[in-house]
């Protein structure tokens, strides 16, 4: 993570906020149902800041975490990340965003099967200008980062969970993101591999100030992150 | 990005086998059927080498007791000289000339040898008097055309197309030449009774007999006897230049004119134009019916094609949404699906290439010039592209679609 970002920002002094939402609600509409999966969600991130997102299946989670990675927009209320009205960006503009200012992190990885593990890291830089050597180095030094230069030329059937998920990782932080996304990124793993993982994201946001969202079940991951907000049926209780 | 893209095809040729195959059959057909068509076309351009406005066919039927009594002959061959007599004396009648060649017409005399290599040697063999030059409008490009007292002398005197001429001599000129008499081995083969030394007098660029769709055949002319027994034999049909505008009314003047002279014989005329339009009109109907045929084929591989792309599209849904997450705009991702498509159609066509390209190499199909092969690539060549970008618009347009936070949803 070498962006501009990334020298850490003391815990204790003011920081700019990376997501704000503003009553935010999204509705999920078919021709006879109508869902309600957020509500009046008002939630500021600042830069740097580690925060996790609790709540039951269903209560809205990945759908918070879909609108705050640009992935989905908001049935109503306002979305600004880095500063800037996700309702005011075309679909093009968004995947700029997305390429640039955040890096996603899934339970399941998403590893390209067919690509090996620095094809697979060097995935998002496709989309931005940038040679084929230039690509190699970030994607190499991103691998360097998670402690996975021996597996480079592995595929994902050949890794194991936790490899699988830190190429994730790299794959997160390649573009030197300054938002990181992580939704229950240690749900398919041991608890000791969970806890590697955890340890390179805590490591992410204190030594390059990376702004982490992690969607988790797990209440101990919870308390290691700086703050936790806590839905229950698409509302913020806490 | 092209290099992704090739290691991503690459990586996957085992589930992309089905397409390759797809596209290479596609891609096979097309190379078949330009190839024909460049053929046929090729053909079509070539000059005929005679004029068929205002030339009527005549044939002449007549009853053979014994074809090889002298007697006999000289009887017919003394018909078949009021006969053609009796045909130049109508004002009608520009001028006329028996041949056994009539042009579009189904049947031929050809004479064959043996080239030295081994190889049969067979060109058409027009026995005719002088004036058929007139009648056909034939352009000597060498030499001299045939004229009257040449089928007497004892080296037939002979004008050939010049395709004839390279056949034998190459690229020296055939003039005073003699055609060779060579057995299979290649040696020289003993004097035959009936055969006359045939000496090149003359050279005509070319005489397409069977038409526009034919290949060029290789044609000789000599000059017919109608007096000599020993070097003639009665002629079975004729060509007759008619002045511009003679009605079909004259055909039946003519036919009973010549009936009164030869009664036991039988006649037919028809005006060479309209045994063109028949004989384009049949050779035709197959090709229409392989192009039929062979576009119901492409539309075939081509819906199959689509339907495995689409297929292709729903299995790749995770990984398309999540190229959006990344940063791939909806253009981006539908230039993935294309380009990867592009990508397998130039392994297809590679490989597509180095089979088709294998018939002329291996001279598996001689008598169509290599170029013709090479021309039919080329052409398959630039409409498989436009032809699998089609197909895979609207596959490539799902790849579009696909929203992101639904597609990672999917476990």
């Amino acid at each position: 993570m070498t962006s501009p970002a990334a020298q850490p920002i003391p815990k204790n002094q003011p920081r700019a906020s990376a997501i704000q939402l503003d009553e935010v609600n999204k509705v999920y509409r078919t021709d006879r149902i109508e869902t309600l999966a957020l509500s009046k969600i008002d939630l500021d991130v600042q830069k740097g800041e580690f925060i996790s997102i609790m709540g039951p299946s269903g209560s809205g989670k990945s759908t918070l975490l879909n609108l705050i990675g640009l992935l989905d927009r908001p049935s109503s209320g306002s979305i600004l990340v880095n500063g800037k009205p996700a309702a005011e960006l075309s679909d093009r503009s968004m995947a700029r965003m997305r390429n640039e200012e955040i890096g996603f992190i899934f339970q399941t990885f998403h590893l390209i099967p067919d690509l090996n593990v620095v094809d697979n890291v060097e995935l998002p830089l496709l989309y931005r200008r940038s040679s084929g050597n230039e690509r190699r180095l970030m994607a190499e030094a991103a691998l360097r980062r998670v402690g996975l230069t021996a597996r480079m030329r592995h595929f994902p059937s050949q890794l194991s969970g936790g490899q699988r998920q830190r190429v994730a990782i790299a794959r997160a932080i390649v573009g030197n993101p300054g938002i990181l996304l992580a939704d229950e990124p240690t749900g398919n793993l041991d608890s000791q591999m969970g806890d590697e993982i955890m340890g390179i994201l805590e490591d992410l946001n204190q030594a390059e100030s990376a702004t982490i969202i992690m969607v988790t079940h797990d209440q101990k991951l919870a308390e290691r992150t700086e703050r936790t907000v806590r839905l229950f049926d698409g509302r913020q209780v806490s | 990005m092209i290099r992704h893209v090739m290691r991503i095809v690459w990586n996957r040729k085992r589930s992309t086998a089905l397409m390759m195959t797809e596209l290479l059959i596609s891609f096979l057909v097309l190379c078949t059927v330009l190839s024909i068509g460049a053929y046929y076309l090729d053909n079509w351009r070539q000059p005929l080498g005679f004029d068929y406005e205002d030339v009527w066919s005549l044939s002449a039927f007549y009853p053979v007791a014994n074809r090889n009594d002298p007697v006999e002959r000289a009887a017919l061959l003394a018909t078949s000289r009021q006969v053609m007599n009796s045909i130049r004396s109508h004002s009608e009648v520009v001028v006329a000339s028996p041949t056994a060649n009539v042009p579009y017409s189904g049947g031929s005399n050809n004479w064959g040898t043996f080239l030295p290599d081994g190889t049969m040697a067979r060109y058409l063999w027009s026995e005719v008097r002088p004036e058929i030059k007139e009648v056909y409008g034939l352009e000597v490009v060498e030499g001299r055309w045939l004229e009257d007292g040449d089928e007497s002398l004892a080296d037939l005197p002979i004008v050939i197309t010049r395709s004839m001429g390279r056949m034998f001599f190459g690229e020296e000129s055939p003039l005073g030449k003699i055609i060779p008499r060579l057995d299979e081995t290649g040696a020289p083969r003993e004097a035959e009774k009936y055969y006359h030394v045939q000496r090149v007098v003359g050279v005509v660029e070319i005489f397409r007999k069977s038409g526009e769709l034919a290949q060029e055949p290789h044609a000789a002319f000599v000059a017919r006897s109608l007096d000599d027994p020993e070097r003639g034999r009665a002629p079975g049909g004729y060509v007759v230049r008619v002045e511009p505008g003679t009605t079909a009314a004259f055909e039946e003047q003519l036919i009973s004119s010549l009936q009164q002279i030869a009664p036991e014989w039988s006649f037919e005329v028809e005006p060479v134009a309209t045994m063109r339009s028949r004989s384009l009109r049949n050779s035709m109907m197959p090709l229409v019916i392989g192009a039929t045929v062979a576009a119901f084929l492409i539309l075939m591989v081509g819906m199959g094609l689509v339907g495995i792309l689409w297929q292709n599209v729903t299995q790749r849904t995770q990984e398309l949404g999540l190229r959006r997450a990344l940063g791939a705009t909806s253009g981006a991702v539908q230039g993935q699906i294309l380009g990867e498509l592009l990508a397998l159609t130039t392994l297809a066509v590679g490989l597509g290439s180095l089979l088709f390209l294998q018939v002329p190499l291996l001279h598996f199909l001689d008598f169509v010039p290599g170029r013709i092969f090479f021309g039919g690539t080329f052409a398959a060549l630039l409409l498989i592209y436009p032809f699998v970008l089609i197909c895979g618009l609207y596959p490539s347009w799902l790849a579009m679609r696909v929203q992101p936070a639904q597609a990672l949803q999917y476990e």
